[in-house]
C-alpha cells in the first residue's frame, strides 16, 4: 500500500511538472502584461504540431525539429502580443479575456481543420522502457519531465534575478508606466515575455505529447490544471508555481486512483474555490494594494 | 412610423407567420424549425450571459453549467414526476440559481481573471458531475424525456415548439429590458462601471454580485429546460466547454448591453456554427476568428451596427478597449 501510494506520487510528480511548466509560462505572461492567456494551451498544442510536421513530413532529426518548434513558439508568442494584445492598450480585463479565448478557439479550429481530430504521435528521442528501483517503477519520460522543469525554473529565476533584462521585466511588473519613463523599452519586453511564456507552454506540450498523443485538444486538461497551479502559487512567487504544480500533480494522481478519474477536475476546482475564498491571492500570494 | 419600426414589424410578422406557411407547403421537412427553435433557446442563454457579463461586469466562462443544471432538472422532473415544460422551466431556473451560489459567493471576493478561471472550472465540473452521477443523470446515456407537454399543449410538434420557444425568448427579453430599468438593474450597471464608486453610493457590492449571478443563472436554467424539451434528450456532451465558448462569442459579437444586439449576435454565431458544422474545426475557427476580430476592430459589435444610423449615444463596454488610460 505504501509502495503503491509512493508509486502514484512519483508519477504524479512527473505529471505535475508539466502543470508547473505550463503554469510558469502563464505567470511570465501574467507578470509582464497582467493578462491570463487562455490561449496558452492552444499555442502549446500548435508548437507540438510544428514538431510533428518537422519529424513526419520533413524527416528532420528530433533536435532540429525541437529547435524549429521552439523558434516557432517564440515567434508566435511575440506576434500575438505585438499584433493582437498591443492593439487593446490598457483595455478592460473582459476584452483581454475575450481576445485570448477567441484565439484559443481559432487556433484549435485551424489545427483541427488542417490535421483533423484523430490522434497523431511523436517519436521521442529517449527510450520508453521503464526501469525499477526497489518497489518503484520509473519511466524515462518522468525523469526527463522533472529535469526539464528544474532546469527551466532555475534558468528563469536566474534570468529574473541576475540579468539586466530580468531587472527591467521586474521593474515593468511593479510599475509599467514608471519603467517606461526610466527608458525601459516596455513594448519590446512585453513581446519578449509573451515569447518566453509561449516557449514554456510549448515545451510542456511537447513533453506531454507521448501521454496525451497529439490532438487539437491535447492541452485542454493540462492547461486547466496549470491555471489552478498558477492561482494556488499566487502572484509573484517563483517557488509557489513550481510547488503548486507538483503538489497538484500528486493530488490529481491520487484522486484518479482512489476516487474516480472523471471527478479529478471537479474535486480540484472545489479545493481551488475553498482556497480562493479564504485567501483570494493564492497560498503564497501577497495581498495586492488596490489603487482607486 | 419610422423606417426602423417598419423593418421591425416586418421581421416580427415574418417570425410569427412563416413557420405556419412553410409547414403547410413542405410537409414533413421541418428540421429547420427545430434549428430555429434551438436558436431561440440559445438566444435566451446569450441574454442571461449578457445580463451577468455585459451589464454587471462579472465574467462567467461557465454559463453552460447553469444551462445544464436547468436542462437536467427539467428532464429528471419530467421522467420521474411527469412535470411539464412550464413547471420544469421554473424549477430548472430556481435550481440553476441555487447552483450559481457555488460561484456567486466566491465571486464576491474575486474579480477579473481569477473569476474567469473559477467559472471556467465550474462549467467543466458540472459537465463531469453529470457524466459521473449516473444514478441521477443517466451518465453518458443521458435522459430521454417522455410526454413533452406545455400547460396541456403537446409540444412534440415542431410548429408548437417553435411558438413556445419564441414566446419564452420574448418573455425573457421583456424581463431583462424591465430589470435594467429597476433599482437592481441600475445597481448592476453602477457596480460594473466602478465597484468603488458604487459602494460609495451605498450599493452593497457583495449582495449585488451574488444577485447578478442568481438572476443570470435563473435565466440560463430556464432556457435549459426548454432545450431539454426541444431536443427530447439531454446528455453531458451538449454542455461542454465548446458550448460555453459559443455563448460567450454570441454576446461579444452582439456587442453587449443590448437586447437586439445580443439576439443578433446569437443568430449570427448560430448560423455560422450550423453552416460550418459539417467540417470539423471549421466552425470553431470561424467563430474564434470572428470573436478576435470583433474585440480588436469593432468592439461595439452588432449593436454598433444596429444603432449606427440612429446616432444615439450608448454605453460601449468593450469599446473602452481602444481608449488609452493615462498613467
Amino acid at each position: 500500500m505504501v509502495a503503491y501510494v509512493l508509486q502514484l506520487s512519483i508519477s504524479g510528480l512527473a505529471q505535475g511538472s508539466l502543470y508547473a511548466l505550463a503554469a510558469l509560462g502563464l505567470v511570465v505572461i501574467y507578470n509582464a502584461s497582467n493578462v491570463v492567456n487562455f490561449a496558452q494551451g492552444a499555442m502549446g498544442m500548435a508548437t507540438t504540431y510544428v514538431t510533428y510536421v518537422m519529424l513526419t513530413n520533413a524527416h528532420a532529426p528530433f533536435a532540429i525539429a525541437f529547435i524549429v518548434a521552439i523558434g516557432a513558439a517564440f515567434v508566435l508568442g511575440a506576434a500575438v502580443q505585438a499584433f493582437l494584445l498591443r492593439r487593446l492598450g490598457s483595455a478592460p480585463v473582459l476584452a483581454q479575456i475575450v481576445l485570448t479565448l477567441g484565439l484559443f478557439m481559432f487556433i484549435e479550429g485551424i489545427i483541427g481543420l488542417i490535421f483533423g481530430y484523430s490522434p497523431l504521435s511523436i517519436a521521442m528521442p529517449f527510450t520508453i522502457a521503464p526501469f525499477v528501483v526497489g518497489p518503484i517503477v520509473f519511466r524515462p519520460q518522468d525523469i526527463v519531465e522533472l529535469s526539464v522543469l528544474f532546469i527551466l525554473a532555475i534558468a528563469l529565476i536566474l534570468l529574473f534575478r541576475t540579468t539586466k533584462i530580468g531587472l527591467a521585466m521586474r521593474a515593468m511588473t511593479q510599475n509599467a508606466y514608471a519603467a517606461k519613463l526610466m527608458g525601459i523599452p516596455t513594448s519590446r519586453l512585453l513581446a519578449l515575455s509573451w515569447a518566453i511564456g509561449t516557449v514554456l507552454g510549448g515545451i510542456a506540450a511537447i513533453l506531454a505529447a507521448p501521454t496525451t498523443s497529439v490532438t487539437p485538444n491535447m492541452m485542454d486538461t493540462i492547461i486547466v490544471y496549470a491555471f489552478v497551479a498558477a492561482v494556488l502559487g499566487g502572484v509573484g512567487s517563483a517557488i509557489g508555481w513550481v510547488v503548486g504544480g507538483l503538489v497538484l500533480g500528486i493530488v490529481v494522481n491520487l484522486i484518479d486512483a482512489f476516487v474516480a478519474p472523471e471527478l479529478a477536475m471537479t474535486i480540484v476546482f472545489g479545493l481551488l474555490l475553498i482556497v480562493l475564498y479564504v485567501k483570494p491571492d493564492g497560498i503564497f500570494g501577497r495581498r495586492g494594494v488596490e489603487k482607486v | 412610423m419610422s423606417r426602423s419600426n417598419v423593418t421591425l414589424t416586418a421581421v416580427l410578422v415574418a417570425t410569427l407567420v412563416l413557420p405556419l406557411v412553410i409547414a403547410r407547403l413542405v410537409r414533413g421537412e421541418v428540421y429547420w424549425l427545430f434549428i430555429v427553435s434551438e436558436f431561440f433557446v440559445f438566444a435566451i442563454v446569450a441574454l442571461s450571459l449578457d445580463l451577468l457579463t455585459g451589464r454587471s461586469g462579472q465574467i462567467s466562462l461557465g454559463q453552460s453549467g447553469f444551462f445544464a443544471v436547468g436542462a437536467y432538472a427539467a428532464a429528471i422532473l419530467n421522467t420521474r414526476y411527469h412535470v411539464d415544460l412550464a413547471g420544469g422551466a421554473i424549477a430548472g431556473g430556481i435550481l440553476a440559481a441555487i447552483a450559481s451560489l457555488v460561484v456567486g459567493f466566491p465571486a464576491t471576493r474575486l474579480r477579473g481573471h481569477y473569476l474567469g478561471i473559477v467559472t471556467f472550472g465550474y462549467g467543466i465540473s458540472v459537465d463531469q458531475i453529470a457524466l459521473q452521477w449516473d444514478a441521477l443523470t443517466g451518465g453518458d446515456q443521458g435522459i430521454h424525456l417522455h410526454h413533452p407537454t406545455f400547460l396541456g399543449l403537446d409540444v412534440r410538434s415542431p410548429v408548437a415548439m417553435y411558438y413556445v420557444t419564441l414566446g419564452a425568448l420574448a418573455v425573457v427579453s421583456l424581463l431583462v429590458w424591465n430589470l435594467t430599468r429597476t433599482r437592481i438593474g441600475r445597481s448592476f450597471t453602477a457596480m460594473r462601471d466602478s465597484e468603488v464608486a458604487a459602494a460609495a453610493m451605498g450599493i452593497p457590492i457583495a449582495r449585488t454580485k451574488v444577485l447578478a449571478f442568481v438572476c443570470s443563472a435563473f435565466l440560463a436554467g430556464f432556457a435549459g429546460a426548454f432545450y431539454a424539451f426541444l431536443a427530447g434528450f439531454v446528455a453531458p456532451e451538449d454542455f461542454g466547454i465548446d458550448q460555453t465558448l459559443l455563448f460567450f462569442a454570441m454576446v461579444v459579437v452582439g456587442g453587449m448591453c443590448s437586447i437586439p444586439g445580443t439576439i443578433a449576435g446569437a443568430l449570427l454565431v448560430d448560423v455560422l456554427e450550423q453552416a460550418a458544422s459539417t467540417v470539423s474545426g471549421l466552425s470553431l475557427a470561424i467563430v474564434g476568428g470572428m470573436t478576435v476580430a470583433v474585440v480588436l476592430f469593432f468592439p461595439s459589435g452588432l449593436k454598433g451596427l444596429l444603432r449606427w444610423r440612429r446616432r444615439r449615444s450608448n454605453t460601449v463596454y468593450l469599446a473602452a478597449a481602444g481608449r488609452e488610460r493615462a498613467g
